[in-house]
Parts: structure tokens; C-alpha cells; sequence
């Protein structure tokens, strides 16, 4: 009983993205061809220590034709088109190797998310020269968070 | 091999890092003047590239003519990428410098062009790969995704993205995550030039530039040189800091081949001293000329070469000469100490290990550095002041300006390697005087200048042995 509930509490975690809905930051966003985006929301609380920056893990990938990938992720502010924040883009090299890959969060975005609860990240294919073919690439990322632990530089 | 890259594998491998690069700069002027007029990294589409594209394509064609079992064909270059290099953490920028340092000296060696220099594809200025690399059947032709007109991303690889990426102060943050190992290790992660232009690009050009078989494209290195050129840019143009944590200084790797197939290593800490010593940009990121940048690149050296580097240094005996000394411009001054001959051990023979060390430490910066300091051993006082003299051991000079941040009191220590200088003189039985060596010291005008200065503090004068 208890697997059961593990399993499907699992597959509950692994949503389609480009859905209507936003994704919980626990989430793994699938992103494909034709679903080449997705939206999660994540808390905001850790803004409020100061420097921050998105880590996306990239835990699995099918790419049996090697396309070239690369992924952008844009915040969104009050759930509004207009307020698009865009945090930066990565590629993938080998386009089938995994990773964690981290953006940073603009001081002046930190400093306006600082007072807000959850934020709004929609994560996005970025379009090569080629377009894809349906059912030729399958992405999966997450759990996304905003990390605000300093990361160490030098001494 | 160069005279730098063959003290670089001789001495910094080591682990001698402060000794090496204070007798480097301290005990060969040759040397100084190799390191000024090292080798120009330039722009692939300048005018001025063109006798290195030339070079570069003889080099590939060189590379792809030896035998398969040369460690240096084009094929195993590639191969030492597929098997070993580091990607997603912070061992990935040192490695490739390295990489491309070893295959720029093979490129030297099997073109008998010492002064070639790898040029670089600046793909934030030029989007489209380079006309070098077309068309189909030329020897720096591979088979790509991307065409002759194909443009990069600007949102990947555009100067705005580019000068975000070089204003990250945080090291892992510019240059990937800590990890235990180049390979294998916990931990990682990608920094901002790895995953953005880095990455971007190699899937862009397409074909096995998208593979870790990416060398076999020469494209792959002029699109590495540029990884090296903003890193350059990041760490020494702009002061940037890397980290200094041991494990990745003192990460040795093993995997290269130097320019006559030979397998060799390097750790970080000494890859840091490649750009300053062995080869250096026609521009940085942005294009800047690289004259602006002389003065913050000589800061650099300045600096290193004043504050060193994480070393190990391991002293046998020491010798104090002489506390509080002073010299004269143009008149050599000597000072004398009674040696146990039996404390030089093995140093005085002629296949000798051990390394003998004069250390100058105290010395007070002069206001105009306008002068530098020869070192001759021997049992009289040189009359020859020429470096061809046998009894010259080597000198020292004042980087940057008079001042350089640091005051014209700051106390400066040089160390100047007598070693060989001394097995010379011990050959001709012209080493010692009455059982005491003597260490003459004369300040030297440098040519033309019009000397400021006459007399000036030497601090003390230490003779060490170390293994």
C-alpha cells in the first residue's frame, strides 16, 4: 500500500508541461516539441537573504538525433504578459548530457520578489534554426528552486 | 619547446610555484623579454591573422599526417577530449587551457613557427563561423550542422550576453561548481560561460562539434580559445578572483602530450600562469585593443610575482650573506660567506638535483625603477657585467609603475636561482674564495633610461639550498 502511494504520488510529480495550470517548484516539467514550455511557481521567501539564483537540474533527456537544445526561463510578474522578467538562457552539450545548470536573479527582480510569497518561472525551448520534429526529444527538469546559499568564491 | 614552456614543465611541476616564478622573472632577462613579445593570440577575421591561419592549417594537415600511434595526431588529440575532459564543474576552464596550450605548442613544433598563436573565433562580434573553416575540402573544413551563413543566438552568444556573464563576480558562478574530480567526482554544476555561449556554440556548428569528439573540428579550438579569452578577460583584465580553494589549485593533470609527443603535467595553479607568461590577446571580449590593457596586465604580473603563489618550498640550509645592505648604481658590491661545502652536498656537482637559492628579501621599491640588479658569483669582482659572463647567475628588476598600489616602501622579495651559475664557477675552480662565496650584486641602468636613482636599500641577502 504504501509503494502504491509512493508510485503514485511519483507520477502526480511528473506533469506535461505547457498545461494551463502552473506547477508546484517540486514538480518535474517535461518539456518536448510540442509542449515546449511550462510554468512553475516557487517560493519567493528566499529573496529576502539576499543574492539568489535558479538552479534547474536537467535529469533526463532523449535525443536520439543530437538536436541542438537550449532553454530560457523568464519570470513572470502578477501572472501578467507584460511583466516578463527574462532570467537567461542555456544550452546542453552533449545535447543529451545531463547537469545542473543555474541562472542568476537580477538584484532589482531579488529586490522586488522580496515581499512576494510565490513567483511565476516559465521555463521554454528556446527555438534553433531547425524546427523539431514531433516525438524527437523529450526533456526533464526539476525540481527548480531559487537557492539564495552563497556560493564560494574565494577566501 | 619554448624556453618558458620547458621551464614551465621543468620547474613549476615541482611544485617550486614562488621559487619558480620569482627566479623566472628574477633570473633570466632573456626570459623577460620572451615573456614581453610572447606569442599574440589574434581575432580569426583580423587582417593580422593570416600568417597564423596559414600556420594552423599546416599544423592540421601536420597533425593528421603522423602516424596513428603519435600521441599528437589529430585523432588522439581528440580522443584525450573524449576521455578526459571535464565538463559541468569547476576543473573545466584549467583543463582546457591546458589543452589548448599543449596543442598549441605541438602546432609550433611540427610547423617549425615558434611564434604561432592559436587564433580565436570571437562569436559574441562575428556570429557566423568564421570563412577559415570553409569551404569543404580545405584543411580546417570538418562536416557541420551549421553553414557558412548560419548566425549564433545572440540571446546565447551576444556582447549584452556576454558582459553579463563577465560582470559575475562570483567564481562558480562564472566558471562551474566545485567538485571533487574532473570526472566522477560529488558535486558540480554548470557556471554562466560554460552553459550559455559554451555549450550553445558547439550545438550550433553542429556535426562532431556537438559530440565530445568536438577536437576533430578546428573549429573546436579557435571556439575554445575564446572560452580562454573570456576567462582571461574575466580573471585578469577585470581583477576578478578565482577561487583558491587547494583542491582545485593543486589538481594535477596528467592526460596531455607536450610539442614532441611526450607525455606530461600541469596543475592548475601553474595553468594560471600560462596567459601571463606564454601567449596573450590581440584584444579582450569586447574588442578592445590589446594595448589599453598592458598596464592592468603588468599590475598582474606585478602582483603575482610580488605576492606569489601557493608553493611548497622545502630548505635545506640557509646562509645569511648580509643585513641592511646597500649598493650603488653601476658598481658591483659584493658579499661574502664562509660555506660548509658539505652543506652544498650534491648541489656543486655537475648532474647535481639540488638548486641553489640567492633570496633578496626587504629590498625597498625604488621611486623609479629605472634600473635592475645582475647576480654573479665568484672568487673576484666581475669586470665583465655581460650576461655571457660565466659568473652571471641571473637578476631581477621592478615591475609596473614606481608605486604599483603598493608605496614606494613596501618591502619586495626576490629569489634569483645561482644555481647553475654556481656548478660554472665550481667547474672552473673559480667558486670560492678562501672557503667563503661570494655574491656580487650590481644595479644595471636599463638602456636609455635616464637614471633617477643611485643608491638604494637591498634589505637581506639569504643563500638557501633546497631538494
Amino acid at each position: 500500500m504504501i509503494l502504491r502511494l509512493c508510485l503514485l504520488s511519483g507520477l502526480a510529480l511528473l506533469l506535461v508541461a505547457d498545461s494551463p495550470g502552473q506547477l508546484s517548484a517540486s514538480a518535474i516539467l517535461r518539456l518536448t516539441p510540442t509542449r515546449s514550455s511550462g510554468r512553475i511557481t516557487i517560493d519567493g521567501k528566499v529573496l529576502r537573504a539576499g543574492r539568489a539564483q535558479l538552479q534547474i537540474p536537467v535529469t533526463k533527456i532523449r535525443n536520439p538525433k543530437m538536436m541542438p537544445i537550449s532553454i530560457s526561463a523568464t519570470v513572470i510578474l502578477n501572472n501578467q504578459k507584460s511583466g516578463r522578467v527574462s532570467l537567461g538562457s542555456f544550452s546542453i552539450y552533449p545535447a543529451d548530457q545531463t547537469g545542473t545548470f543555474h541562472l542568476p536573479v537580477p538584484d532589482a527582480l531579488a529586490k522586488a520578489g522580496r515581499g512576494t510569497g510565490r513567483i511565476t518561472i516559465e521555463i521554454r525551448l528556446v527555438p534553433g534554426p531547425a524546427p523539431l520534429e514531433a516525438n524527437s526529444l523529450e526533456i526533464d527538469l526539476g525540481p527548480i528552486r531559487l537557492t539564495a546559499e552563497p556560493l564560494e568564491g574565494r577566501d | 619547446m619554448s624556453k618558458i614552456a620547458e621551464l614551465l614543465r621543468r620547474d613549476f611541476n615541482k611544485g617550486l610555484l614562488v621559487a619558480a616564478t620569482s627566479a623566472f622573472f628574477g633570473g633570466c632577462e632573456k626570459i623577460l623579454d620572451d615573456i614581453a613579445n610572447r606569442p599574440i593570440r589574434r581575432n580569426i577575421t583580423s587582417a593580422e591573422a593570416a600568417d597564423d591561419i596559414a600556420t594552423y592549417k599546416n599544423a592540421v594537415t601536420a597533425m593528421k599526417a603522423l602516424p596513428a600511434t603519435d600521441p599528437r595526431h589529430w585523432n588522439n588529440q581528440a580522443n584525450i577530449h573524449q576521455n578526459s575532459c571535464p565538463h559541468g564543474n569547476w576543473f573545466f576552464l584549467p583543463w582546457h587551457r591546458i589543452y589548448l596550450s599543449f596543442f598549441e605548442q605541438i602546432c609550433r613544433e611540427l610547423t617549425s613557427k615558434p611564434k604561432f598563436a592559436l587564433p580565436y573565433w570571437n562569436w559574441g562580434l562575428s556570429p557566423s563561423i568564421p570563412a577559415p573553416f570553409w569551404p569543404s575540402g580545405t584543411p580546417l573544413y570538418n562536416p557541420r550542422g551549421a553553414t557558412a551563413t548560419s548566425m549564433a543566438d545572440a540571446s546565447l552568444t551576444g556582447p549584452a550576453v556576454l558582459q553579463s556573464i563577465l560582470a559575475e563576480t562570483n567564481f562558480q558562478m562564472f566558471a562551474s561548481l566545485q567538485s571533487t574530480a574532473p570526472r566522477g567526482g560529488t558535486g558540480g554544476g554548470y557556471g554562466r560561460l560554460e552553459q550559455t555561449p559554451h555549450n550553445y556554440v558547439h550545438g550550433f556548428v553542429g556535426g562532431e562539434m556537438g559530440t565530445y569528439q568536438s577536437p576533430r573540428d578546428p573549429v573546436f579550438w579557435s571556439h575554445h580559445n575564446m572560452i580562454e579569452l573570456c576567462w582571461v578577460d574575466w580573471n585578469i583584465y577585470r581583477g576578478n578572483q578565482n577561487t583558491n580553494d587547494t583542491s582545485w589549485m593543486n589538481w594535477e593533470f596528467s592526460e596531455f602530450f607536450d610539442a614532441k609527443g611526450n607525455p606530461t603535467k600541469m596543475t592548475t595553479a601553474v595553468s594560471l600562469l600560462l596567459p601571463l607568461l606564454s601567449y596573450r590577446y590581440d584584444a579582450d571580449v569586447a574588442g578592445t585593443p590589446k594595448q589599453a590593457l598592458q598596464k592592468a596586465e603588468h599590475e598582474r604580473i606585478s602582483k603575482l610575482v610580488r605576492q606569489g603563489a601557493p608553493s611548497k618550498l622545502e630548505f635545506e640550509n640557509r646562509f645569511e650573506i648580509a643585513r641592511d645592505a646597500r649598493a650603488v648604481v653601476g658598481k658591483p658590491e659584493a658579499f661574502a660567506i664562509k660555506v660548509d661545502s658539505s652543506a652544498l652536498g650534491s648541489m656543486l656537482e655537475p648532474s647535481g638535483s639540488k638548486r641553489l637559492l640567492l633570496s633578496v628579501d626587504g629590498v625597498t621599491g625604488p621611486a623609479s625603477p629605472d634600473f635592475f640588479v645582475r647576480v654573479f658569483l665568484g672568487n673576484q669582482p666581475p669586470t665583465d657585467l655581460n650576461i655571457n659572463n660565466p659568473a652571471y647567475a641571473g637578476s631581477f628588476a621592478f615591475f609596473g609603475d614606481a608605486h604599483g598600489g603598493h608605496g614606494e616602501n613596501h618591502k619586495l622579495q626576490f629569489l634569483v636561482d645561482v644555481s647553475e651559475a654556481a656548478r660554472r664557477m665550481q667547474q672552473q675552480g673559480a667558486l670560492l674564495k678562501n672557503g667563503a662565496l661570494n655574491v656580487f650584486l650590481v644595479p644595471v641602468a636599463f638602456p636609455g633610461q635616464d637614471l633617477k636613482v643611485r643608491e638604494f636599500s637591498l634589505g637581506r641577502l639569504v643563500l638557501s639550498n633546497i631538494k
